[in-house]
């Protein structure tokens, strides 16, 4: 019965790959990382909180930590599908990256059920909000809206 | 609605085998990535050529239009053993002693899958014992070798803290390419159930598609200058 050895390891890599995939999208250099403008001006959290899990090693207030992120988590995906986007639609990796978050979500629930530790997927979910603020930043400075008034941005688009 | 979903598969994965061929043509990678551009040309033409011309002539109940798909299969795992070697190259650039311990490896490997595939396939060709379960077996055993290998190859990137992130998408694609098919397959095995079948025929195009996905993110995302370094490396 070599298939059951092979039904687990391939099970296992298959789900191994998959987060490396996002892992490795989530390595992307960027010119300016975490533009501040974005997150002062959405009043984004999840920058403290990864300060608080990192530096501080603060307990992991699971409650309040998990609606912080996902507060943040709509947040940027509004701004990323409306924001200086005229396709108003994620593109490909930040959808797959999407996907990869709510299920970074879905098991944060299932680790706080069965009591192991959160702290390491808070800081995941985290560095996947840091992207999509990233992303969101060098948009933004690619459109020039400097010389535009409003009517005119939107008579443009 | 299933039929239509593994329509929609297909040909979506047609169309990213032909949107990745195109990409890596316009932009140069004929020279720093010929076993990817070559890989990615087989994959094109078994699976949007060969294989929907044989189902057109022959029909899907047809033993031609097994044989024909099954010796495509092992066509294909092969192929994609060569670019895992070509990938491990590429990752012992700069790690010639390294490559001189991996490269007689791969030979060995390569042969010993090449006989032992051959000298079975053949067997039961000429018995005339092309058995599904004997073929489900066989694409097993090769998918899990090239799983093995990626994986291998993965850990070899991490051993030497790669910084070559095309590489490193590349191999995740291909993980995920084969380590879907090999679970399933080992899945129907074990089960002999006719849903488990059913299953592989969308996870096989799932997983090809997640792969090519990641493999046109990754071709699109490099900067024109870095594959012009590429092709100087190569």
């Amino acid at each position: 019965m070599l298939s059951v050895p092979i039904l687990i390891i391939s099970t296992a890599l298959l789900l191994f790959y998959l987060q490396a995939a996002c892992e490795k999208i989530l390595r992307k250099p960027f010119e300016d990382p975490l533009p501040d403008p974005i997150v002062d001006a959405n009043r984004l959290e999840f920058p403290f909180i990864r300060r608080a899990l990192e530096e501080y090693e603060a307990p992991v207030d699971y409650a309040r930590f998990r609606v912080q992120l996902k507060c943040d988590y709509l947040a940027l995906i509004y701004l990323l599908r409306n924001a200086a986007n005229q396709r108003r639609r994620l593109s490909g990796d930040e959808r797959w990256l999407a996907i990869y978050f709510r299920t970074l979500s879905g098991l944060l629930a299932l680790w706080h059920l069965f009591g192991l530790g959160e702290r390491k997927l808070l800081l995941k979910m985290t560095t996947v909000l840091e992207y999509f603020a990233n992303v969101l930043g060098e948009r933004i400075k690619r459109v020039r809206f400097g010389h535009l008034t409003a009517s005119e941005y939107l008579m443009s688009l | 609605m299933p039929e239509g979903l593994a329509f929609g598969l297909q040909w979506g994965g047609y169309a990213l085998e032909l949107v990745l061929l195109i990409i890596l043509l316009s932009r140069g990678y004929l020279h720093s990535l010929r076993s990817l551009c070559v890989f990615v040309g087989t994959l094109l033409a078994v699976d949007a050529g060969v294989r929907p011309l044989s189902l057109f002539l022959y029909g899907v109940r047809s033993n031609a239009y097994y044989d024909l798909y099954w010796v495509t299969d092992l066509v294909l795992v092969l192929a994609s053993f060569a670019l895992i070697c070509a990938f491990f190259r590429r990752a012992c650039l700069q790690h010639h002693e390294i490559w001189k311990l991996v490269r007689p490896a791969l030979v060995i490997v390569f042969v010993l899958e090449l006989g032992i595939s051959s000298a079975t396939f053949l067997r039961q060709y000429h018995n005339n014992l092309l058995a599904t379960r004997f073929m489900y077996g066989f694409s097993q055993d090769l998918y899990f070798t090239c799983v093995v290998l990626t994986t291998a190859l993965y850990l070899m990137l991490e051993w030497f803290k790669s910084r070559d992130h095309l590489l490193h998408l590349l191999v995740c694609g291909l993980g995920i390419q084969y380590a879907g098919p090999a679970a399933n397959t080992a899945l129907y095995l074990i089960t002999s159930n006719s849903d488990a079948r059913h299953l592989l025929a969308y996870l096989l195009p799932v997983c090809n598609a997640a792969m090519l996905a990641i493999w046109v993110y990754a071709v699109a995302r490099q900067p024109r200058s870095a594959v012009g370094r590429l092709r100087v490396a190569a």
